[in-house]
């Protein structure tokens, strides 16, 4: 029970930064500040030092959050949040940094056997993804 | 080559560069024709020269001979050869050993410095994306930031990294595994190294200045790949003006050779080489004109008395610092000024240089 509270305010937590993120960037189009905040929560999300942590190669970093006992379905979201993050790299035209992303986020899939897609996805899609709404609910009910 | 590996050796090129950048004392050495500094537009014609093999890396004869058997020994039983220290002045070939180690390994070689990483993350994503027995140089060693240093010290010892998860009471290390590789770092100051970093080189060189003949082996050498044509005496006096280091041979082998092809029949003699480096004012002990006028100012301007640092430093306009590190080495090594507790002073052979007679003893 304490655990399920834990990952749900985690998850909740992890949401409402995708949300600032995402409204960043379709309000003030700074890609860049809305990458940042997905990394700054993706340090939150797995108590590590986000800067060292997302500067591993992407198999390092999948076997630091295994060897760290991250939740699968908080790498999951960490996954998602790298694509989306990715996107907004090209956006800001910062192709190299986004390639490692994405490739951070396959090799998130592939160590903690989820699937992932990598199309670009519309605003709406992104939105499904992180369930903004049903999020926002829940923050309403604790 | 993905985005990826573009980034982190875009990271690594623009290392490598750091330290030409950096500080002001190497900023004005950059500019002199007899500095040892490696400005940015000299890059691609250095790298040109540079040998690629042990055998054809000259000079340095006793520490070719150890790498030599290092190699050898670390090959026969497939395993990684020891972190090497390499120490010395600028200019003497420290990156050049290091490129010529991964060579006869046959490995890749990673290229950064100590000011560009500055950040542990930094380190981390250079360290997880080497590959097993890749050789990993990092320039002036000695001013990596403590907090790197600390992500170094297991990546040496055990080929490990560890990270930090959690805060305050409830943090605790991860480790992650290393691919086995040579960490080769070279500094021109070895007493800055901390002591728990020199004593995780397996084994520490320190290169000395090349002799003469070295340094006229390798401007011949240096001509062969440039396709100029030059005569043993005239490289032997490019050596001689070379304050014994082959960046420097490189260097004022361009500028002859320029002169050579503008002024002459292209072909390098010694007279060549002498009016070509008197008009670029580099003198036959490899000293410029800001050397001259240092001895100049010490012997005639304050009659041979002492002079401190900082009254020679307004004298020339110059940072106390740039006298210090860029100067004055040179000039102490020769024999031409001399450090006293009141200050600098020209020596007997500086006045001799100058062609003056040198004040009375006493």
């Amino acid at each position: 029970m304490f655990e399920q509270d834990y990952l749900m305010r985690m998850i909740l937590q992890f949401t409402r930064a995708i949300n600032r993120s995402m409204l960043k960037a379709a309000g003030e189009e700074d890609f860049e500040g809305s990458a940042k905040l997905i990394e700054a929560a993706i340090g939150d999300a797995t108590d590590m030092d986000g800067d060292v942590l997302l500067s591993l190669a992407p198999e390092s970093m999948a076997g630091v959050l295994h060897v760290s006992g991250t939740d699968p379905k908080i790498a999951e979201y960490i996954a998602q949040s790298l694509l989306l993050e990715a996107s907004y790299l090209r956006d800001a035209e910062l192709d190299a940094r986004a390639d490692l992303r994405e490739a951070q986020a396959r090799a998130l899939a592939q160590s903690f056997g989820f699937e992932i897609g990598l199309e670009e996805l519309t605003e709406e899609e992104w939105e499904e993804i992180f369930l903004l709404e049903s999020a926002e609910d829940k923050e309403n009910l604790s | 080559m993905n985005n990826r590996d573009q980034e982190i050796e875009g990271m690594i090129f623009e290392a490598s560069n750091f330290a030409a950048e950096d500080g002001s004392s190497e900023n004005a050495s950059a500019k002199r024709t007899v500095s040892p500094a490696l400005s940015e537009d000299e890059l691609a014609f250095d790298r040109s020269l540079r040998p690629k093999t042990l055998n054809d890396y000259l000079g340095q004869a006793k520490i070719k001979e150890a790498l030599e058997i290092l190699i050898e020994a670390a090959q026969q039983r497939s395993d990684v050869i020891d972190h090497i220290l390499l120490s010395g002045p600028p200019g003497l070939g420290k990156t050049t050993l290091a490129t010529v180690v991964a060579n006869e390994l046959g490995t890749h070689i990673k290229t950064t410095s100590g000011p560009a990483i500055e950040r542990t993350g930094d380190l981390a994503a250079i360290l997880t994306n080497l590959e097993e027995g890749d050789v990993l140089f990092i320039d002036e060693i000695h001013r990596l930031n403590r907090m790197v240093e600390e992500i170094l010290y297991p990546a040496l010892e055990d080929f490990a990294l560890d990270i930090v998860v959690g805060k305050g009471p409830a943090a605790r290390s991860i480790r992650i595994d290393l691919p086995r590789f040579t960490l080769i770092g070279a500094t021109t100051r070895t007493g800055l190294l901390t002591g728990p970093l020199r004593d995780r080189f397996g084994i520490s060189f320190r290169l000395d200045y090349y002799t003469f003949e070295e340094l006229a082996a390798i401007v011949s050498r240096a001509s062969d790949i440039l396709k100029v044509e030059i005569e043993k005496d005239g490289a032997l006096e490019i050596a001689r003006r070379s304050r014994g280091t082959p960046r420097l041979a490189n260097r004022l082998l361009k500028r002859v050779r320029d002169w050579a092809q503008v002024r002459s029949s292209g072909i390098i003699t010694e007279d060549v080489v002498v009016e070509a480096l008197d008009f670029f004012e580099v003198d036959h002990l490899g000293l410029d004109s800001l050397d001259n006028k240092i001895l100049s100012l010490l012997a005639v301007q304050f009659s041979g008395k002492p002079v401190g640092l900082s009254t020679l430093a307004s004298a020339l306009s110059e940072d106390p610092e740039t006298i210090e590190d860029v100067y004055e080495p040179y000039l102490m090594q020769q024999g031409l000024l001399v450090r006293t507790p009141k200050g600098r002073q020209a020596t007997a052979r500086a006045y001799d240089h100058l062609g003056l007679a040198a004040p009375e003893q006493g």
